[in-house]
């Protein structure tokens, strides 16, 4: 397997390397951009700023096999910048405008089963949606998470665990609706 | 596993069908490739000769670009949209004869290309005797050549009867009508999607047979409206696409779908066809393009209007939320329908509806003196004519009204411009 001779030829300032180590999960990161900025153009502008940082610090990333849970956290980073900046709100926000944008019918389907989910998502408070969605969307690891939040692997388990309690409590009991 | 997690589960089975544009490759490759390398390496001064030899040999280049006639695709008809068919039939483009053989078997044969100073077009069949899949394996992904980096934008295709050929066309960036030679980069699904493999294959590129003019006019002119302005830069006219270009500053220009399809271009009086619309957001503000088809021979005036975009009222209407019947509310011309109040488990349920456009902001329910806002839109559904959805309040108490700050909806607007014919 290539891959462990891929992250070291991009450490070492080869640009095609990078772009293939993206390339190989360029849906991923796409959808995990897309899950924080909402709207395709800000995503793609968040993975533009991710390529560069990554470009510049990958020299120092230590554990080769670490590439893509790095990366990643690199991009939530860039895309929280990205939102603070225009000061939106974080994560699957609770205004009716998210819903209602529908500019782009391919890449947001608004089934109904996925409007009572993301209803039951809202109503949980933005740390534990965050943990849940980077978790259950997006497969990401609790410790992963953890970086990209700046908290302990405890508080990631605990904000998961809480976070379902309450969607299951919402929706009267474990069978929803 | 519980039901809870079937259904997050089910969810990002549902969210993985959100595959990257295709563009994106393309974009991430050029933000790296503004990033000076991390250890610059000096270049010996003959480098720097060469490169001066070959700049001067690019500017002396000249191509003559009127004389254009090339041959005439056959078997496009399908997906031809009227005027690049036109120029088709006029023998505008360029034949190619070029095959990648794919992984399973299939072949990919180039066939034929259009180019003028607004896009690259790219005619191409894919077929397999054994049949074809409607979703190909491979994607577009550029074209290289001097001076030319152009990136896939939009495709389209049809496939015959048998299902073992699929005929269709992809539009490019416009390449510089300096490059010779054009490489065109296609990106293979193996291994059942576990890889890419990339193929290039080279063609020769005759600007003088694929290439024709353009007129650019600039327009600067700027239209309020309620909740910034557009402002339009300029217009570009190729024989295949006319596209206008400006800035946008709305800030709730994406409040309802398709904004810019109000946007008209009038030629001699004659509104020319939509061919969609862009947007792309940076730090620096956003940038537009509208494109429209071409412009009709011997065009004496051109005119953009802004027949109807989006608006925004301030309204402070309070509706009724008690005896419910069947008549909407007019708020502003508007109607509001108000079909369901229900208490729920979650919450108090209210169940609206509106014309498609109409987008309500700072909504809240009263109960007596409480005032509770929105909380969350559980569901949307299209019917003909309107847009019904289920608005819910965290309130355990029936609400008297419904009170309504402000609305977006789709305005008219009739600002016009006129735009010099030279």
């Amino acid at each position: 397997m290539g891959f462990v001779r891929l992250v070291k030829k991009a450490k070492k300032g080869n640009k095609e390397a990078l772009l293939q180590l993206i390339h190989e999960q360029q849906d991923a990161y796409y959808r995990l951009a897309l899950s924080y900025m909402k709207d395709p153009h800000d995503a793609m502008d968040a993975l533009e700023d991710m390529i560069v940082s990554l470009f510049q610090s990958i020299h120092q990333l230590k554990k080769e096999e670490a590439f893509y849970s790095w990366s990643k956290t690199i991009l939530v980073n860039r895309c929280k910048q990205m939102l603070r900046k225009q000061s939106k709100v974080v994560l699957m926000g609770d205004s009716e405008e998210h819903f209602e944008t529908g500019q782009y019918p391919d890449s947001i389907v608004q089934s109904e089963q996925r409007m009572d989910l993301q209803g039951m998502l809202s109503l949980v408070n933005s740390d534990q949606r965050e943990a849940i969605v980077l978790k259950y969307f997006h497969d990401l690891d609790n410790q992963t998470i953890a970086d990209m939040t700046y908290v302990s692997i405890g508080t990631v388990k605990s904000r998961i665990f809480q976070g379902l309690k309450k969607m299951r409590e919402t929706s009267g009991g474990d069978g929803i609706d | 596993m519980t039901e809870l997690e079937k259904r997050l589960a089910e969810e990002k089975k549902r969210q993985n069908d959100v595959k990257a544009p295709v563009e994106l490759e393309g974009r991430l490759r050029m933000a790296l490739e503004k990033v000076p390398e991390r250890k610059p390496k000096t270049a010996p001064k003959w480098i720097a000769v060469i490169a001066a030899i070959v700049f001067l040999s690019v500017v002396s280049y000249n191509y003559n670009a009127f004389a254009y006639y090339g041959k005439m695709l056959l078997g496009f008809d399908d997906i031809m949209t009227g005027t690049l068919s036109d120029l088709n039939d006029a023998g505008l483009g360029q034949t190619i004869d070029a095959t990648v053989l794919l992984e399973d078997g299939s072949q990919l044969q180039l066939e034929g290309m259009y180019s003028d100073k607004s896009q690259f077009v790219l005619y191409y069949t894919y077929s397999n005797p054994d049949g074809v899949d409607l979703n190909p394996p491979y994607s577009f992904w550029n074209i290289t050549g001097v001076l030319t980096k152009s990136f896939a934008v939009s495709g389209t295709w049809s496939m015959n009867d048998e299902e073992t050929k699929l005929t269709g066309m992809q539009s490019f960036d416009a390449v510089s009508p300096f490059a010779k030679s054009l490489t065109l980069h296609l990106l293979e699904e193996v291994d059942e999607g576990q890889a890419m493999k990339e193929h290039e294959i080279s063609f020769p590129f005759n600007p003088n047979e694929a290439m024709v003019t353009e007129w650019k006019q600039s327009i600067k002119k700027t239209v309020q409206v309620d909740q910034g302005t557009i402002r339009f830069d300029a217009i570009t006219a190729t024989p295949s696409r006319t596209t206008v270009t400006g800035k946008l500053n709305v800030d709730n220009y994406d409040r309802y779908p398709g904004a810019f399809e109000g946007i008209q271009l009038l030629a001699d009086g004659k509104p020319i066809d939509n061919q969609g619309a862009g947007v792309s957001s940076s730090w620096k503000g956003s940038t537009f393009n509208l494109n429209f088809d071409a412009l009709p021979e011997g065009v004496k005036s051109l005119e953009l209007v802004v027949q109807t975009f989006v608006g925004y009222m301030d309204v402070d209407a309070t509706v009724p939320l008690t005896g419910l019947n069947e008549d909407p509310t007019l708020i502003h011309e508007k109607e509001l329908f108000v079909r369901k109040v229900e208490m729920t488990e979650k919450g108090i349920q209210v169940t609206i509806a509106t014309a498609d456009d109409v987008l309500l902001e700072g909504v809240s329910i009263q109960a007596g003196e409480r005032s509770v806002p929105l909380k969350t839109l559980l569901r949307q559904d299209h019917t003909d004519d309107y847009k019904e959805r289920i608005l819910l309040f965290e309130s355990d108490e029936m609400p008297d009204t419904l009170h309504i700050e402000g609305m977006h909806y789709k305005k008219n607007y009739g600002d016009s411009i006129k735009i010099n014919v030279k």
